[in-house]
């Protein structure tokens, strides 16, 4: 495929203020889902090319980020088609404010009510976002349909994986470790939160690794600044296109840069993965299993139907996401690998 | 998932008879070369006499070296390539020995030919036939090896290093996957004998992924691990600053995928641009161009200013150099660093050999009008008269002077009228805290929607209806066809 597009880029909310969108009570702790783009008003599939964040910054603290996540579902039964979070933008002097993602975020029904939760380290912050989209991309559909943006958060530590520096200017730190990946992922980047005015004015890199502790072999490298006294903040450095891994891989990161500070900071890795899915065709019936989503093709469908779903645990809970004529979609939270049975009966 | 030999001396062998080699053929493998030196030769596939008595065929490394090479041996003559390619310690290539059935014999890395070496190879009785691995230095890994009777084109070898079996007809595939996995996956039976022992390694990346651009190069930095380049601004207002010498000598092709600029960190409102160049001082060529804004001095931005359609045109052996412009007249000095891929590239990345420019170009960003009332549009102001080819936009260069306030710019194509909007993009300004990168807002999926001969004009609406507002832009773009 082509990133080539010729899909107008479009906002949400358009011509309006932002959403505001609370974060939980505690640290770290998802608010409660807000609706952003009410069922039925987008009446074509859609992707998320990015967004515009305006951060409650007397709230949060110097290079505290951010994080959101995106649900589909009625209100009440939203399901995340982000999961886990999506790191947006930080406090203090260096704030992220347009983030346009490296691949958009697919996989959006038309007429679908897309919700959206945050969390921060700080609790209770009611910072705003507004969305932009495009209509209709022409998504690669192995791809962007099964993927899921997951930025590596450490434990309850929202802000990222600790680094401290080598106190020899361009000297490498040590690895620090950020999660074992899966295969069918990619590597998009890394975000670098920088809490302190320890790193003033200076330039430096980011070496992402694969291997054993010990054994780490340089993936790929990327180089930023901090451009100014006082700069404090997070910054998204994303790769120029997806980093594919295709086997089971411990990725780690390490850190140099100008100056001697040894001042820690944090860092977040950016990546995707698919999760295979089947279309499986019975009786001119397909159901595709998609993240938290499941997707029954056919025909006569009505809303007025009854639908029970069961899985390898037994029977689920669903929202409906959508249904038209030839086409259900149901969410579902935490579908894991097995068998599943949609009853359908008018 | 793959494999690599445990010692000195061990190696895979089997009979390797069922290759036809007066007809046409391609044997493809992913290798990752070890960091010691080897003592002796490093092979990467042989066919033939391994023992070097008889005639072969040899993928592998000269005598007590790092590279790799295509050659054969005759039996009277040892002919090789005079390139060599040097592979990075730890990062998978993709190798293919493909012959014609006539006289040319390819040495292919990473889906790009490097040398033919112009051979009859009908004419070469071979009396032993066998395939080998390794043998007097095993420092590698090595993955997915497959043998064709037949002369795959670039596009179908590249096609093969993603994939985990064969995908044109194969005499043998080994997918070499772990410790005991000598097995030939085709009906052939082509199973590999072991000498010694073994071991599981990390295999190579490959694109599982679909088919969505990717690339498994790493990303380099220039210059590496030290501070950028210093560049002293030019007075004058967009005159260009002297070259400065990002590399002296490129020690491969690059695909330039940014630019990391810090600026000086003292004046505001820092409108800029800087050129890339390669060549001789006094003679450089530019090849690109970057824009963007830095708003304010008490806070700035980090400087990241991606190419969303990375450059394909800096070759190997060039000096690369960089200079800027910009608005105002201070000379303080910026930093400037760079981020590129070598070639070749494995992957599917969307690049040219187009350069970046802007609208407007060397001089001060567009001033749209503001909206009469809260989110009511402005009129359109005219950024193009009239584009003098198709374009691609990869992105935009906003700079928004107001009080705590979002804004949207709409950017349109028709004569005055009659705009129809392409893109419309999202700003929140804060009045005192920078935004992202130096107010450049990359397009990841660039607008193919701009034809020659368009008219682009923007209009703009924003949050609040009071003060001082105003909205500065610029387009950045490669002209088609890339």
């Amino acid at each position: 495929m082509s990133i080539l597009t010729t899909a107008p880029l479009k906002v949400w909310p358009a011509a309006a203020d932002s959403i505001t969108v609370a974060s939980g009570a505690g640290a770290g702790v998802l608010g409660a889902w807000v609706e952003i783009i009410p069922a039925g008003s987008i009446l074509v599939p859609i992707s998320i090319a990015g967004v515009c964040a305006e951060l409650f910054v007397s709230a949060l603290t110097n290079g505290q980020t951010t994080e959101i996540q995106f649900g589909l579902g009625t209100a009440g039964t939203e399901v995340s088609i982000s999961d886990p979070l999506i790191v947006v933008a930080s406090a203090g002097n260096l704030i992220q404010e347009i983030q346009m993602f490296l691949v958009p975020i697919g996989g959006i029904p038309a007429g679908a009510r897309l919700a959206m939760r945050s969390r921060t380290l700080s609790g209770n912050i009611p910072s705003k976002f507004a969305l932009m989209y495009y209509e209709s991309l022409d998504e690669d559909p192995t791809m962007l349909a099964h993927t899921t943006y997951a930025p590596y958060s450490n434990g309850s530590n929202i802000n990222g994986a600790s680094v401290t520096p080598s106190g020899t200017a361009w000297a490498n730190s040590s690895w620090v470790e950020f999660i074992d990946l899966g295969a069918s992922s990619a590597l998009l980047g890394v975000g670098l939160s920088y809490a302190s005015g320890a790193y003033d004015g200076i330039e430096y890199e980011v070496d992402l690794g694969a291997g054993d502790a010990g054994s780490e072999v340089v993936l790929t490298t990327l180089r930023g600044t901090f451009s100014n006294i006082g700069v404090q903040g997070y910054m998204d450095l994303w790769l120029p296109t997806v980093f594919p891994i295709s086997d089971d891989t411990r990725i780690a990161f390490r850190l140099r840069k100008a100056g001697t500070s040894t001042t820690a900071t944090t860092a977040h890795l950016l990546y995707v993965y698919a999760i295979p899915s089947e279309d499986i065709v019975i009786d001119g019936l397909s159901m595709l299993c998609d993240v938290g989503q499941l997707t029954i093709n056919g025909s006569g469908f009505t809303d007025t139907m009854t639908i029970a779903v069961q899985g390898p645990s037994g029977v689920l809970a669903y929202s409906v996401i959508s249904i038209a004529p030839t086409q259900i979609v149901l969410g579902i939270d935490n579908l894991v690998t097995g068998v599943y049975c949609v009853d359908l009966s008018a | 998932m793959a494999v690599a030999l445990s010692t000195t001396n061990e190696f895979l062998l089997r009979d390797g008879s069922y290759l036809d080699t007066t007809a046409a053929f391609t044997i493809t493998g992913w290798a990752n070369q070890g960091a010691t030196t080897p003592t002796g030769f490093r092979t990467y596939y042989n066919y033939g006499d391994g023992a070097g008595s008889d005639a072969y065929l040899y993928l592998g490394s000269d005598t007590n070296a790092n590279n790799l090479r295509l050659a054969y041996w005759d039996g009277v003559d040892y002919v090789q390539t005079a390139t060599a390619f040097s592979p990075v310690v730890g990062t998978y290539f993709y190798w293919a020995m493909r012959y014609d059935g006539a006289s040319a014999f390819d040495f292919i890395i990473n889906g790009l030919v490097l040398e033919t070496l112009t051979v009859d190879l009908s004419a070469i009785t071979f009396p032993t036939t066998d395939d080998s691995v390794g043998g007097s230095w095993v420092d590698f890994s090595f993955a997915l090896i497959g043998v064709f009777q037949s002369h795959l084109t670039l596009t179908q070898i590249t096609a093969q290093s993603q994939s985990q079996i064969p995908l044109s007809t194969a005499l043998a595939f080994t997918p070499l996957a772990f410790a005991a996995d000598l097995d030939d996956v085709t009906a052939n039976g082509e199973d590999w004998g072991l000498s010694g022992t073994l071991t599981a390694a990390t295999g190579p990346s490959l694109a599982a992924i679909g088919d969505y651009p990717y690339t498994t190069n790493p990303l380099f930095s220039a210059p590496p691990a030290a501070s950028g380049v210093t560049v002293t601004p030019n007075a004058g207002s967009w005159a260009n600053s002297a070259w400065v010498t990002l590399v002296a000598t490129t020690d491969a092709a690059w695909i330039l995928t940014g630019l990391v600029v810090r600026p000086d960190n003292t004046n505001a409102n820092e409108q800029f641009e800087i050129d890339v160049g390669v060549g001789a001082a006094a003679s450089e060529v530019v090849v690109t161009t970057f824009r963007g804004t830095f708003l304010t001095t008490t806070t700035a931005s980090p400087g990241i200013l991606p190419a969303p359609i990375p450059l394909d045109n800096i070759g190997v052996g060039v000096r690369v150099a960089v200079r800027m412009r910009k608005q105002n007249a201070s000379t303080n000095t910026w930093t400037v660093g760079a981020q590129y891929y070598k070639k070749p590239l494995v992957g599917n990345l969307l690049t040219s050999a187009k350069p970046q420019k802007s609208y407007p170009s060397s001089a001060t960003d567009v001033l749209l009008t503001a909206g009469a009332t809260a989110w009511a549009s402005s009129t359109y102001t005219e950024l193009v008269e009239s584009t003098a080819t198709a374009i691609v936009l990869v992105g935009m260069v906003i700079d928004i002077l107001s009080l705590n306030s979002g804004w949207e710019v709409d950017l349109a194509i028709g004569t005055a009228g009659n705009e129809v909007v392409i893109q419309t993009v999202r700003a929140y300004h804060t009045g005192i805290q920078a935004t992202d990168g130096p107010n450049f807002v990359p397009f990841r999926r660039p607008c193919d929607s701009i034809p020659a001969a368009s008219r682009i004009a923007a209009r703009t609406r924003s949050q609040i209806a009071i003060g001082t507002r105003q909205m500065y832009v610029a387009l950045v773009y490669l002209e088609k066809p890339l």
